[in-house]
């Protein structure tokens, strides 16, 4: 039996159902991640979990216990959610991390050393009689984590809790999320529109699509053998392989390497790796621009429009850079762009923006 | 936390103190007094006659507060009509004439008079400087047509100067519902100052009553000429009315009587008599009580009383006896 | 009565009627855009919609409308209202109690789902999640409280059709700039001017230092 379990669980707004009949069981102690593209509902099955969202029709159990109107409040407070877009009240860090043992009555002095070791382990510590809003972006993201691990429950949801972060806080969210599952079995369920971040820290996954789960299973049962399809169908990921070798140029975020594609394309790429390698290029991280832009970004490819494959309001475009490369650009700004095959264009991308295996 | 506390209780302490001083301040006004509500014409009020009278008034009367509502005659009796006010200081016969035999007014006793005047910049391009009122309203119709510019601007308010207006004009033959259409004819909807400053600015013409006009003239704030003043069509005669208390039961009629009783005795004319000579050089309201009385000097006494006397049974009354009640020693 | 205690008295009068009549409208208005803004029901929207199109009401409208019911030959009259200070403190209530319940309810709706569901996956029941979304919304609070002051005390149509502008009665601010202006006092009516903008000013300056103590002080 699961600590969660989600029997038909359906949810419609207005006539547009964002959950259709879901089943899932959450185990104990798992890192469990939902994946899929925006609007395949997993932020929305993750509020049902939450006790934020009312399903429409189905059920969802807590160590077997049905959630209903007379028990939700019980079974939110074990229940924690960490929302994609970080809220802290209008008050100090400290007050907000405390918020929730102070609504559950705990003693003050209980209270101030557990606040204490939570915004320890997000690096906050020093920060803890800041008001919220003074926070930055980053920080704000490692506060409402610190604000939910600080109860100490069984299970955490979290929502996208790397997206739009700066590299430092991704990776202190990153080792916190995993030194919880390891060190204290929090069971976590993690939304996340990354999967690579999905294979490097989960155990089990669920691939979403249009309300529904396509897939769920073990990280190994589900990208081992459908990586390469899920990254090319779903995600469009740009995979290459190359030689590495170290530029010795720094950066404040790291090293760079050298990355030679074939055919002529060089690359720049935030890794301490030589050699032969695997490289992946997120087709939303890449920008298409009609003239060259100069930014701190370290790549810049010529290229000529090959194909554009338009999906509602996202649109691939296939660019040939010497290496067929897909760029995931909005409907706008193609419009605006006014971009028609064959035309020539600059593709731009962070060196950060390279994952390289 | 005891910083917080006390800032916050100094802001309500203040606050409360703030408040109760201006209600007591409020409540000793009213305490123990009787408010005898008039409504009374802009140009009596807005001179500053009428805080004259308060001031004097009340010195001599500690219980009563005059409360004086300054509005448009049209607006005055209205007020009147409605039992929102005790009594009515007005300037326009033909409206209190009507106001009386709807059987809303009672006792009333002209205190004063002056003349309206018929105003405009110095350059005077009709020409109407020391013409008759009559004769100067036809010079402005008639230049008015011949040339492509805006002339004459009229309060338009129903007011008792817009009523003399109306009168004027169709004195003088037109009619002034027709004349609000003719381009040369600016309508402004304002008060008298507020004419006077349109005017101003725009070298118009207007009809305006003397007080207000010598006060913006003396305090520099316009340089328009008195060009036709004084003589009997330009008169305007100022009454007090009592609101009638059997047609309107809840007003305080005897408060009323003993003020208007007040307005006509020797002491009060005096003070209209007065009111602005310092100032203006000239008063800006004559006292009529004694003219009347006298009927004397005999040609502002005629004037006075073709004007603003109302018929019964084919003689002319300051108040006609049907009208009159109660015996206050107001008529001979 | 010399022009300075004039002054003062009118000062005075000014801040208790409008003063008066901010306090009455929060009284009312406070809990009424509380149950708006937190409190989901059938017709909710179309009660903050009606709100929101009385805000712009003009005064002299208002103005008129009360001197018909509080005349004595209205429906009101036997209360005696017309030509007192309690009239115009009840008209400039009703004028500011439209700001107050949308201003209120608008603060509310603005922080309230995200910060409502933050406090609820931290453990709040449904009344401590409101009370946290009460919390939030104190700057917009007190902004409907200042702003419904500013409206009263800087508004003419009300205390000149119901006060009458009665010398040491009814005569506030703005009915006294109107007077001295159509006086030809301009000097005078702009020191009046500016006693009620400084008025204003102090009051909000006032009401911006509460809103911090009141914000630190709902978190201890």
């Amino acid at each position: 039996m699961g600590i969660v379990e989600l029997r038909d669980v359906t949810v419609e707004f207005g006539t547009v159902k964002a959950l259709d009949s879901i089943n899932v069981d959450i185990h104990a102690g798992e890192m469990f991640s939902v994946i899929g593209p925006n609007g395949a509902g997993k932020t929305t099955a993750l509020r049902v979990i939450a006790g934020l969202l009312n399903p429409s029709a189905g059920e969802v159990y807590f160590h077997g216990e049905l959630m209903e109107k007379s028990n939700r409040h019980a079974l939110r407070r074990q229940a924690p959610m960490v929302f994609q877009k970080p809220v802290l009240f209008n008050t100090t860090l400290f007050k907000n991390v405390a918020y929730g043992l102070r609504i559950r009555g705990m003693a003050e002095e209980e209270i101030r050393k557990r606040v204490l070791e939570v915004l320890e382990m997000v690096q906050l510590a020093n920060l803890q009689d800041r008001l919220g809003r003074n926070l930055s972006g980053g920080e704000q993201r490692r506060a409402t984590l610190a604000m939910a691990i600080v109860l100490d429950t069984e299970l955490l949801l979290v929502d996208e809790p790397t997206a739009y972060l700066d590299s430092e806080s991704a990776e202190i969210v990153e080792s916190t999320l995993q030194r919880l599952n390891s060190e204290r079995g929090t069971t976590t369920v993690m939304v996340t529109h990354n999967i690579l971040q999905a294979q490097v820290l989960a155990n089990r996954a669920a691939m979403m699509k249009q309300g529904r789960i396509q897939k769920i299973g073990t990280v190994s049962e589900i990208f081992r053998t459908e990586l390469d399809s899920l990254l090319h169908e779903e995600f469009k990921m740009n995979t290459y392989s190359g030689t590495a070798k170290a530029s010795g140029k720094m950066t404040q975020n790291g090293m760079l390497v050298q990355i030679d594609l074939g055919n002529g394309v060089e690359i720049e790429a935030l890794s301490k790796r030589e050699g032969n390698v695997t490289v992946m290029i997120p087709p939303d991280d890449i920008i298409v621009s009609r003239e060259e832009v100069f930014t701190s970004a370290r790549n810049c490819l010529i290229g000529k429009i090959i194909g554009i494959d338009e999906r509602d309001s996202t649109v691939f475009l296939t660019v040939d850079v010497g290496l067929s490369m897909t760029v995931q650009i909005t409907r706008r700004s193609r419009e605006k762009l006014d971009i028609n095959l064959k035309d020539e264009v600059y593709v731009t991308f962070k060196a950060s923006s390279v994952r390289v295996f | 936390m005891r910083r917080e506390s006390r800032i916050i209780a100094t802001i309500a302490v203040i606050a409360v103190i703030l408040s109760g001083a201006a209600f007591y301040l409020y409540l000793s006004q009213v305490e123990g007094k009787e408010t005898l509500t008039i409504s009374t014409t802009t140009s009596l009020y807005d001179t500053g006659l009428l805080d004259l009278i308060k001031d004097t008034y009340e010195q001599r009367n500690p219980n009563v507060i005059l409360a004086f509502i300054s509005a448009g005659t049209g607006i005055a009796i209205t007020h009147a009509k409605n039992g929102d006010a005790d009594m009515i200081l007005v300037h326009s016969p033909s409206q209190e004439l009507a106001f009386m035999q709807e059987g809303y007014g009672v006792n009333r006793k002209i205190f004063a008079y002056n003349y309206f005047a018929i105003v405009g910049a110095s350059a005077d391009v009709v020409g109407i400087n020391q013409t008759d009122p009559i004769e100067a309203l036809q010079a402005i119709y008639t230049y008015g047509h011949a040339h492509n510019t805006s002339l004459w601007v009229s309060r338009d308010d129903l007011s008792g100067t817009n009523s003399k207006e109306i009168a004027l004009w169709t004195a003088a033959g037109y009619n002034y519902t027709e004349l609000k259409d003719e381009f040369w004819f600016i309508s402004s909807g304002l008060g008298m100052g507020s004419t006077l400053n349109i005017a101003d600015e725009q070298s118009l013409y207007t009809l305006s009553d003397i007080g207000t006009y010598l006060k913006y003239k003396a305090d520099g704030l316009i340089t328009l000429e008195q060009l036709v003043a004084e003589g009997q069509d330009l008169l305007n005669v100022y009454s007090g009315i009592a609101v009638n208390s059997i047609t309107v039961t809840s007003i305080k009629f005897a408060l009323a009587m003993d003020f208007i009783k007040w307005l006509v005795n020797d002491t009060a004319q005096a003070l209209i008599a007065a009111y602005g000579v310092a100032d203006y050089g000239q008063g800006l309201f004559l006292p009529a009580v004694n003219i009347i009385k006298d009927q004397a000097p005999a040609q502002i006494f005629e004037w006075i009383r073709d004007y603003s006397f109302f018929d019964e049974g084919g003689q002319l009354y300051e108040c006609p006896p049907a009208w009159r009640s109660g015996d206050f020693g107001l008529y001979i | 009565m010399t022009v300075e205690s004039d002054l003062l008295q009118i000062t005075l009068q000014s801040l208790f009627i409008s003063g008066s009549a901010a306090l009455f409208a929060s009284v009312i208005g406070l809990p009424v855009g509380l149950v708006l803004g937190l409190k989901r029901f059938r017709g909710r929207h179309a009660i903050i919609g009606v709100f929101n199109s009385l805000l712009g009401i003009p005064t002299v409208a208002l103005g008129l409308l009360l001197y018909l019911v509080f005349s004595n030959a209205g429906p009101l009259g036997f209360l005696h209202m017309l030509y007192t200070p309690i009239g115009i403190i009840v008209g400039q209530t009703i004028l500011v109690l439209p700001i107050m319940i949308s201003v209120t309810t608008e603060t509310l709706l603005g922080v309230d789902e995200s910060i409502r569901n933050l406090a609820l996956t931290m453990g709040a029941d449904e009344q401590a999640a409101a009370f946290s979304v009460v919390r939030e919304s104190v700057g917009g609070l007190l902004l409907a409280i200042s702003a419904s002051f500013s409206r009263a005390i800087a508004e003419l149509g009300v205390a000149l059709m119901i006060g009458g502008n009665i010398r040491g009665i009814t005569r506030v601010l703005t009915t006294s700039i109107a007077l001295e202006t159509t006086r030809g006092e301009i000097a005078l009516g702009l020191g009046l001017t500016v006693i009620l903008i400084v008025l204003i000013l102090i009051v909000n300056a006032g009401l911006n230092i509460l809103k911090r103590r009141v914000q630190w002080w709902l978190w201890e």
